[in-house]
């Protein structure tokens, strides 16, 4: 597998009468991009709007956001078994507008009204304490309201809030097709020298048998009650992670992250010449008894073992008990088979840091990365501007919490706001031991 | 596992997290006993003396999963 991607940067988007991209500047055709999501008759209405970087906007009933890429060589499409046929990804060229994202604002009226299958949202600030802890406080964000025909399934809520910033993404990143001056890195996993140690990357990420949509799709499919799988670190790149809509929530991931998921893009630069990047095992945990926690880890353990792994890099998504007892049970496994293996997740620790980090631990996870604590408190000054509601409207982030007002100034969890907590490492806080 | 960690000293183990007293895949009089069986290791536990924390592992099987 041999990737070339190429990167535009983006500088500056301004709304215009053709959609194209030259020298840093992204024109949109704001209608033409409205008709495209206007054509799923499950949209009743769509919208466009910008957030720059440093301007006092909330974005709220945030459900996901996206980076706009397209393939231009190579088997597949971006988003293959969503934007296209399942096909594998990670082979030939893609093309990618970098320092800007699609964020997708959607209402609708749910049919699960409580418990963990039920949707939720988050919101993201332009400016302020959230806009420099979120790595989408500093992207151009071209941002897409839409609201469903009520009487919408949950699954087809997902998947027609999903299509539409699919489609708006791909319709930005096809201005870019017949350039051939991007920045281009190329990602490959060829035989590299021998001696160099070799390291599997267990992607471990919590999905719910339960829900309508699972959390976490490959290839369009959600991953329910299945055991560990290996793929091509390529395949991130081309969008083959993708992710449920209708959860918005801060605690979640985005498409996004899934893209540019930092440990996976390390690990392929360091391929070779550090390191022999062996592929990622991914394992779906939540496993509901002890016995099928036990089967996962080591079965993943046993994976990386046969793959001849040295060294093991595990993360997590989701502050779940239950999943973190999976995942330590799979650093056990991997250090009782003589991997060595290093736990990469937050912690939680209360407002003050002085609680429990974990509910659960192994002697066996001597070597952990702490990427913050999600207990962390934001307070947020109330914005000029807001898109994604209208003057007045109320937004409620949990379903069942009390609604609140997103004009005003707010008090709130890591956890409710878009892309602050960091499964991958990839997020903007400094460690400091004390 | 997590019980003992956070420093309970009679411990029970259930079946599945969402429902750690019955199994909803078994007949509803197979459920019945299992929870039954549950229970009763349960007052067992709370006679027994112990000089540290301690498992008590009921006498059931269960759909896993």
């Amino acid at each position: 597998m041999r990737l070339e991607l190429a990167t535009y940067p983006v500088k500056q988007v301004q709304w215009s009468s053709q959609t194209c991209y030259r020298d840093g500047l992204l024109e949109i055709d704001k209608a033409e991009l409205l008709a495209t999501v206007l054509e799923d008759k499950k949209i009743i209405f769509a919208d466009l709007d910008l957030a720059l970087p440093g301007e006092e906007t909330r974005i709220v009933n945030v459900r996901d956001v996206v980076e706009a890429r397209i393939k231009v060589s190579g088997p597949g499409c971006v988003f293959p078994g969503i934007l296209g046929p399942v096909e594998t990804v990670g082979d030939g060229r893609t093309h990618r507008l970098s320092g800007m994202a699609v964020v997708v604002s959607a209402t609708y009226r749910p049919t699960i009204l409580s418990g963990t299958a039920a949707q939720n949202s988050s919101l993201i600030d332009m400016w302020g304490p959230l806009g420099k802890a979120t790595p989408f406080g500093s992207t151009l964000n071209v941002v897409l309201v839409i609201k469903l025909l009520d009487g919408v399934t949950e699954l087809e809520a997902h998947a027609a809030i999903q299509l539409a910033e699919f489609k708006v993404a791909r319709r930005l990143a096809e201005t870019t097709r017949e350039l051939a001056t991007g920045e281009t890195e190329v990602f490959a996993t060829s035989e590299v020298d021998p001696s160099l140690p070799r390291v599997v990357y267990i992607d471990s990420f919590l999905t719910n048998w339960h829900a309508p949509h699972s959390l976490v799709a490959y290839y369009g499919l959600p991953i329910r009650e299945s055991l560990p799988t290996y793929i091509h670190p390529n395949e991130y790149l081309d969008g083959a992670l993708t992710k449920d809509t209708r959860i918005g929530s801060g605690e979640y991931t985005y498409t996004w992250e899934w893209m540019n998921k930092g440990i996976i893009l390390r690990l392929l630069r360091e391929h070779g010449k550090r390191l022999n990047f062996l592929g990622v095992i991914l394992q779906r945990t939540r496993f509901e008894a002890e016995h099928g926690k036990q089967v996962t880890a080591a079965c993943a353990a046993q994976m990386a073992k046969l793959l001849k792994a040295e060294g093991v890099i595990v993360t997590r998504t989701v502050m779940s008990g239950a999943n973190l007892v999976d995942v330590m049970l799979t650093v056990q496994a991997c250090e009782k088979r003589g991997l060595k293996t290093v736990f990469l997740s937050p912690e939680w620790g209360g407002r003050d840091g002085t609680e429990p980090p974990f509910v659960f631990t192994v002697p066996e996870a001597d070597a952990m990365v702490s990427t913050g604590s999600t207990d962390r408190e934001y307070r947020l000054p109330a914005p000029k501007k807001l898109i994604g509601v209208k003057p007045g409207e109320l937004i409620q982030l949990y379903a069942g919490d009390q609604w609140i007002s997103p004009s005003d100034e707010l008090t709130m969890d890591d956890t409710c706001l878009a892309g602050t907590t960091d499964w991958w490492g990839a997020g903007k806080y400094t460690r400091v031991q004390y | 596992m997590v019980a003992i960690q956070l420093g309970a000293s009679r411990v029970v183990t259930g079946t599945k997290i969402p429902n750690p007293c019955g199994d909803v895949n078994l007949p509803p009089e197979n459920d019945r006993e299992l929870r039954r069986e549950i229970v009763k290791c349960a007052l067992e536990a709370l006679q027994t003396n112990l000089s540290g924390a301690r498992t008590f592992v009921p006498k059931v099987s269960f759909t896993s999963g």
